[in-house]
């Protein structure tokens, strides 16, 4: 899977709990979950879920708490790939 | 200082007996997953958890805390069907829960807070909001900026502010 492939992926995983759909037609990565997006943070848990379940990794807490952005959790699903 | 967070239960329903128990271990300790279902259902205790760890959040970024939101490293104890005390690094909060119909709401106060006068909003009506970084103020006219904590979930809103 190469760089674009990893980002549509997780940009799919996002899109569901998107609530500014404006900031979603500009995605980048460094596009922040919470503050452009305005994912609930609540939600950020069931990213970290569907996350999980579509690359098979497990994600522990610290790097959990990491993935606040796109350009972060690319490198955490990275990093659990080792990718 | 003080931080609140509002949940609408009803679009925060686990797909599945598995789901809910992976969410729980994402954000609950050993500790706090004990305590589910014994002030209240199960599914709601668990919001119970996520809503002080909120609020508490909110509150320590009032005062000064730097870090990201850490679910798993934000300590809850339940004390009754309301009360709670949480712990976040070296900060101590009290913690108050409500339910109400859907609608469950977490209030949080740091355990030195003396505060002469505390307003609670729960209509998303004209007050004017600013921030100042991270930090949401009410502004009432001229020079007149109260430090304020707001939650929005699904149906619900939430806006406390105060004066010290």
């Amino acid at each position: 899977m190469n760089d674009a492939q990893f980002f549509d992926r997780l940009k799919e995983i996002i899109s569901p709990y998107v609530q500014n759909q404006e900031a979603f037609k500009t995605l980048t990565a460094e596009t922040r979950f919470i503050e452009d997006l305005q994912i609930n943070s609540a939600n950020l848990v069931d990213v970290v879920l569907d996350v999980e379940d579509a690359f098979d990794i497990e994600i522990d807490n610290d790097s959990m708490e990491k993935m606040l952005t796109v350009e972060s959790s690319l490198a955490v699903i990275k990093e659990k790939l080792g990718a | 200082m003080i931080g609140n967070d509002v949940v609408d239960l009803t679009i925060s329903e686990f797909k599945s007996e598995q789901r809910f128990w992976r969410y729980a271990n994402k954000m609950c300790s050993p500790r706090e997953q004990a305590q589910f279902g014994v002030f209240e259902a199960r599914d709601i205790s668990i919001w119970r958890f996520w809503s002080l760890k909120e609020a508490a959040f909110k509150a320590a970024v009032r005062l000064g805390y730097a870090e990201d939101f850490s679910p798993s490293g934000t300590l809850v104890v339940l004390l009754d069907n309301t009360q709670s005390k949480i712990s976040l690094g070296d900060l101590e909060f009290l913690g108050s829960s409500e339910l109400s119909g859907d609608c469950l709401y977490a209030e949080v106060r740091h355990c030195s807070a003396a505060l002469k006068k505390v307003s609670r909003e729960s209509a998303d009506n004209p007050i004017a909001i600013e921030h100042k970084g991270r930090l949401p103020y009410v502004s009432m006219g001229r020079d007149a900026l109260y430090p304020a904590s707001l939650s929005h979930h699904g149906k619900y809103y939430r806006l406390i502010y105060w004066s010290a």
